[in-house]
């Protein structure tokens, strides 16, 4: 994705993560791309603003560290993927983290996430990386739900 | 008369100290920003820092004149708010900040500082040209290498280590010939940082060694450190002059350099370690042996099922406990050998009945 590019998708993108230097960093990235980012630093903020979003429409992403407050930022991708709304559950989720151990990757590929991205990180390569795992899960989606298509 | 002159230095003294008081409240409002004008400069420095960080075009001239940087404390606050942003982001948003740091004058300074300024300007230089993550730092603080002061060289080091400058490796390399002790491991945590590419300046220190110039123990214990962590070289000759080098020093005076060793020679993780290991697995020191059991054990060459089998009976109980590890390690085979060794000791066997843990003796 070049940086003209738009990302894919529609609404705002939601960030869960301690560090309010990350959130700004991202937003104004994102803004730039008339794209809204939503912060909270804590999984339940975040399982509560993901809740809202039946009223409010739901995020098109969500980024997320592993350090949150609350719980791991395994345990919410898992409450996630979990939740009884499909638009919920088939959310994408990209995780950007200081942690970069083969364990740390392993934990969050099994607890659901569709990307992993370590810190310090290219502004660039997250916007890739968030067009390419937005853009996979809405073919799925796509697929699950034509005739001959099976949700997953 | 005498009192007339007594008022003329009262009156001197008051002068004076008014003038001191005046000059420091002067200097102070001139020299060092209130705490509400820190902030509102902080402010703004953020959100234009955020607007060059998450641009797509390097910065210009322009850009950077649009931050106030006059005064030394705008200078040191602009680097603050850049530097803390440095370390979550790298590709062209580093390198737009980087720029940004370069126009503002703010590299040039530190490294003018670096040549010129005090012992405590010059380690605090040395630090923020190592964040700034400017090339054009790479040339003084290579200069720094060789600074009186063993603070500044081994924060140059570091520097360099964080620029990835890999011309710098000879110099951060021979840093362990000449620093003290305690810097070592910052140096050394440099070298490992550089990977490989580290290997043939680290094995040089060591070869001085082997030429009979006989290097201090501290440079070979380093060394091996370094050597040990940066594990085994992809290029086989690179490895072959590693696993050479390391042979040599099976034998050494000091015994931490021997038990380094030991870990040196598992990381690598191959046969062709064996022998070496089985020598070390004899040494008069306890925590060498112990090493070269645990190394054994991660190798897995049925060639030291016999040697470890005789490091299991080691008075040593922490010795016999890594050669039990390591025999387990073998599965079956192994389990077997030490039961067969402790029924042959007559020591009792966990898992036979009223039994409930092993007594190495």
């Amino acid at each position: 994705m070049d940086a003209d590019e738009v990302l894919p998708g529609s609404g705002p993108v939601l960030l869960v993560d301690r560090d309010e230097l990350v959130f700004r960093l991202l937003s104004a990235r994102f803004l730039s791309k008339g794209v809204d980012l939503l912060w909270t630093d804590s999984s339940t903020g975040a399982l509560a603003m993901l809740e809202a979003g039946r009223v409010a429409g739901f995020p098109r992403a969500v980024i997320t560290d592993v350090a949150l407050h609350g719980s791991t930022g395994y345990e919410f991708v898992r409450t996630v993927r979990a939740s009884e709304f499909p638009a919920v559950a088939l959310i994408p989720i990209l995780m950007l983290t200081s942690r970069y151990r083969q364990l740390d990757v392993d934990s969050g590929v099994r607890s659901g996430i569709d990307a992993y991205m370590a810190k310090p990180f290219d502004l660039d390569q997250v916007e890739q990386v968030l067009g390419r795992i937005i853009n996979a899960r809405s073919k799925m989606i796509a697929s699950a739900a034509s005739p001959n298509g099976s949700m997953p | 008369m005498r009192y007339f002159d007594a008022l003329i230095a009262t009156l001197i003294a008051a002068i004076a100290n008014f003038s001191l008081i005046a000059y420091l409240v002067i200097r102070r409002i001139l020299v060092y920003p209130s705490h509400h004008m820190l902030e509102r400069r902080r402010r703004e420095y953020e959100e234009r820092i955020d607007a060059v960080a998450v641009s797509p075009h390097e910065p210009t001239g322009d850009d950077a004149a649009e931050f106030p940087t006059v005064r030394r404390w705008e200078r040191d606050l602009l680097f603050e708010v850049v530097a803390s942003r440095m370390v979550l982001l790298k590709g062209r948003s580093r390198s737009n900040l980087t720029r940004l740091l370069e126009l503002s004058g703010v590299i040039d300074e530190r490294i003018a500082e670096l040549r010129t300024g005090t012992v405590w300007k010059r380690r605090l230089a040395a630090d923020v040209l190592g964040r700034s993550y400017s090339a054009t730092a790479i040339s003084p603080l290579t200069l720094a290498l060789r600074d009186t002061d063993a603070d500044v060289r081994s924060i140059a080091a570091k520097a360099l280590g964080r620029l990835d400058v890999d011309s710098a490796i000879p110099y951060v390399a021979s840093l362990l010939k000449d620093i003290e002790e305690p810097l070592c491991a910052a140096v050394a945590d440099t070298l490992i940082g550089f990977g490989e590419d580290a290997v043939s300046d680290v094995l040089a220190l060591l070869q001085e060694d082997i030429d009979g110039s006989r290097s201090a123990e501290r440079v070979r214990f380093w060394s091996v450190t370094v050597l040990a962590n940066i594990r085994r070289p992809s290029v086989p000759e690179r490895n072959r002059r590693v696993v050479v080098a390391l042979h040599n020093l099976t034998g050494d005076s000091s015994m931490r350099v021997r038990r380094i060793t030991a870990v040196a020679l598992g990381r690598l993780g191959s046969s062709f370690e064996v022998d070496a290991l089985a020598k070390l697995l004899v040494d008069a020191s306890h925590e060498v042996r112990r090493e070269a059991a645990t190394a054994l054990g991660v190798i897995g060459d049925e060639r030291a099922l016999e040697v470890l089998l005789v490091a299991f009976e080691d008075p040593v109980r922490e010795v016999a406990i890594a050669a039990g590890d390591a025999l387990a390690e073998f599965g079956e085979r192994g389990v077997l050998m030490m039961r067969q060794s402790l029924a042959r000791r007559g020591l009792p066997i966990a898992g036979s009945p009223n039994v409930t843990e092993v007594n190495h003796g």
